[in-house]
């Protein structure tokens, strides 16, 4: 009888851990999301402000000025993309205990 | 005077991507109005606006698919062009549902979205000229009377004018008059030319 009610008891325990272990893990994913869609608009960004050069020269619109300040674009945003892959890599240093890799 | 340069409205809640794309398509050739949010777009949108809209989809004051609907409800035949993340493509799906023109996802293959944004101006000049069509007709009907209106129900049925005569209790000869006062305001030179603009808009003369 004891011995049921603490069979009862652990499957109610493990249930609930089972529970936590899936909201924690819905949690991080979700973190791991929001973080891959903010380093998603930097790197958007980059492309574009680099795509936006080579049209400039195939077009022979070279003037420096005008690179130079798309170089400094370019610079900026790849700093923001470095601060947001930093971020990246402490959240998957958090990850919930028993995740697989 | 109404802007009515063709452009593509851009909006997107990020200032870099905002900013970078601009500067991509404009030196691509292309005419660029930027929108940090969908609330700004729909303060600046008019019905004369042509082009095409890039929308961002995920933006925290209004989505995307919410700028779509308002668009969608108040007329707009602006095509539109959703970017994307990766974890979007399902919400992207629901917008080509509701009518969005494409998507593209984010960082661009911008050779790709070159050709979005010029097929887009595309459909948008053919869904314009359709539009400016049906507003002429409709602005037509408008000037028929009562009677003239009730005549033109009868000729888009195929009746003849003897028996718009006899329905209407009106003389042969008056019912032609009726007939050739519809055909001149409608300025339409045959009763096939006048059945098809009607029809190929989906017109309703009663409620134009």
């Amino acid at each position: 009888m004891e011995n049921n009610e603490a069979q009862g008891e652990n499957r109610g325990q493990n249930s609930s851990n089972s529970t936590r272990s899936a909201v924690e893990k819905q949690a991080f994913e979700d973190d791991i999301g929001q973080i891959l869609h903010r380093l998603n608009q930097p790197l958007t960004a980059i492309n574009n402000y680099a795509q936006a050069g080579c049209q400039l020269i195939e077009r022979g619109e070279v003037d420096p000025a005008r690179l130079q300040d798309l170089f400094i674009k370019i610079f900026a945003q790849s700093l923001r993309s470095f601060e947001i892959s930093q971020e990246l890599g402490i959240s998957v240093l958090r990850k919930p205990n028993g995740q697989e890799n | 005077m109404k802007e009515t340069v063709e452009s593509v409205f851009i909006v997107d809640d990020d200032e870099a991507v905002l900013d970078s794309l601009r500067v991509f398509l404009e030196a691509s050739g292309f005419a660029v109005k930027t929108y940090a949010s969908p609330e700004s777009f729909l303060d600046d949108y008019h019905v004369e606006l042509r082009g095409c809209v890039l929308l961002d989809i995920q933006m925290p004051t209004m989505s995307g698919l919410g700028l779509q609907e308002d668009l969608v409800a108040i007329g707009s035949v602006l095509p539109i062009i959703f970017m994307t993340g990766h974890a979007d493509v399902p919400t992207a799906v629901q917008a080509l549902k509701a009518g969005a023109f494409d998507f593209i996802q984010k960082p661009f293959d911008n050779g790709r979205l070159l050709e979005l944004v010029a097929r887009a101006f595309e459909v948008n000049r053919q869904d314009r000229q359709v539009l400016e069509q049906q507003q002429r007709i409709k602005a037509r009907l408008q000037t028929l009377t009562p009677r003239e209106t009730e005549v033109l129900d009868y000729i888009i049925n195929g009746k003849a004018s003897k028996v718009i005569a006899s329905e209407l209790n009106l003389s042969q000869r008056t019912v032609e008059i009726y007939r050739a006062n519809v055909m001149q305001k409608m300025q339409a030179r045959s009763v096939a030319q006048l059945v098809r603009s009607i029809s190929e808009f989906s017109i309703d003369p009663d409620v134009a």
